[in-house]
C-alpha cells in the first residue's frame, strides 16, 4: 500500500508515469501499452470491417457462425482480440479504481502529484 | 477548478483535456465490451435472438449509438498512441503539442467519413426527400 503503487501521471501526455518501485506495477504499465497498441490494429480493424465492409444490416447469427467462425483466422482474430481487451479493460479499469482509491484530496492543487 | 466534477480536476492544458476524455472514453468502451461479450454468447444459445438483438444494432437508434461508440474508440486509440510516443520518445515532448493536435486532425479526417457511412440510412433518406438523391 506503499507510495509506489499510486498512479502518477504525466501532465505532458496526461498518461500514467512509469511506476518504479514495484515489479507489479510495471507490469500492469507494459501490458497497457502493449495490449494497447495490438488493440490499435486490432480494435479499429473490427470496428471498421463490421461496420464499413459489412453493414450490421447484412449480418445475421448464421452468416457469424457459418463465415466467421468456421474460419480459423476470424476465430483466431477475435480470440486475439478478446484476451487483449479483457487485459487492457479490466487492468484500465483496476488504475481509474486505484487512482480513486489513492488520491490523497480531491482540491486541484492535489493533482498532478510528484512529477 | 474545484467547481469541476470529479472527473475532470486534473491541473495542465491538453494534457487534462486529453486525459478526462481517456478515461471517459475508456470506461465507455469497457461498458460497450461487457455488453458485447455477454450479447454475443446468443449466436450458439439462441440465434434467433441474436438476429434482433443484430436489428438493433441496424437501426437508426443503434446506428447513432455505433457512432459515438465509434467515436470513442477512436479517441481512445489515438490519444493512447499518443501518450505511448511520449512515453517511449522523451524528444517526441518537444512536439507534443502537434502530435495533441495532429491526433485531433486524423480524428476528423477518419471519422467523419466513417459516421457518414454507419449513417447512410439517417441521412440518404433525408437527401432523397429533398430530392437530391
Amino acid at each position: 500500500m506503499a507510495d509506489q503503487d499510486q498512479v502518477v501521471l504525466s501532465p505532458l501526455s496526461g498518461g500514467r508515469v512509469r511506476p518504479r518501485g514495484s515489479r507489479r506495477e510495471l507490469l500492469v504499465w507494459l501490458i497497457i501499452r502493449v495490449s494497447g497498441v495490438t488493440l490499435f490494429v486490432l480494435a479499429l480493424a473490427h470496428f471498421s470491417i463490421m461496420h464499413f465492409i459489412w453493414d450490421p444490416a447484412e449480418q445475421t447469427s448464421e452468416f457469424i457462425a457459418n463465415e466467421r467462425w468456421n474460419q480459423i483466422v476470424w476465430r483466431g482474430f477475435d480470440w486475439l482480440l478478446l484476451m487483449n481487451v479483457l487485459f487492457h479493460g479490466f487492468l484500465g479499469v483496476r488504475t481509474v479504481v486505484l487512482d480513486y482509491v489513492r488520491r490523497p484530496r480531491w482540491s486541484s492543487s492535489s493533482a498532478p502529484r510528484s512529477c | 477548478m474545484s467547481r469541476l466534477p470529479i472527473l475532470f480536476r486534473y491541473r495542465g492544458r491538453e494534457g487534462m483535456v486529453a486525459w478526462a476524455f481517456h478515461r471517459l472514453s475508456g470506461l465507455g468502451i469497457f461498458a460497450f465490451v461487457v455488453l458485447h461479450v455477454l450479447d454475443i454468447y446468443l449466436v450458439g444459445g439462441n440465434p434467433a435472438l441474436y438476429d434482433e438483438v443484430l436489428a438493433f444494432y441496424a437501426s437508426i437508434p443503434g446506428r447513432l449509438l455505433e457512432t459515438v461508440l465509434g467515436a470513442a474508440l477512436l479517441y481512445h486509440a489515438l490519444n493512447g498512441l499518443r501518450i505511448i510516443i511520449i512515453d517511449l520518445w522523451p524528444r517526441m515532448t518537444v512536439y507534443h503539442r502537434a502530435l495533441w493536435w495532429g491526433s485531433w486532425v486524423i480524428f476528423v479526417v477518419v471519422g467523419v467519413p466513417g459516421a457518414l457511412i454507419i449513417l447512410r440510412p439517417v441521412w440518404l433518406p433525408l437527401l432523397q426527400s429533398l430530392g437530391l438523391g
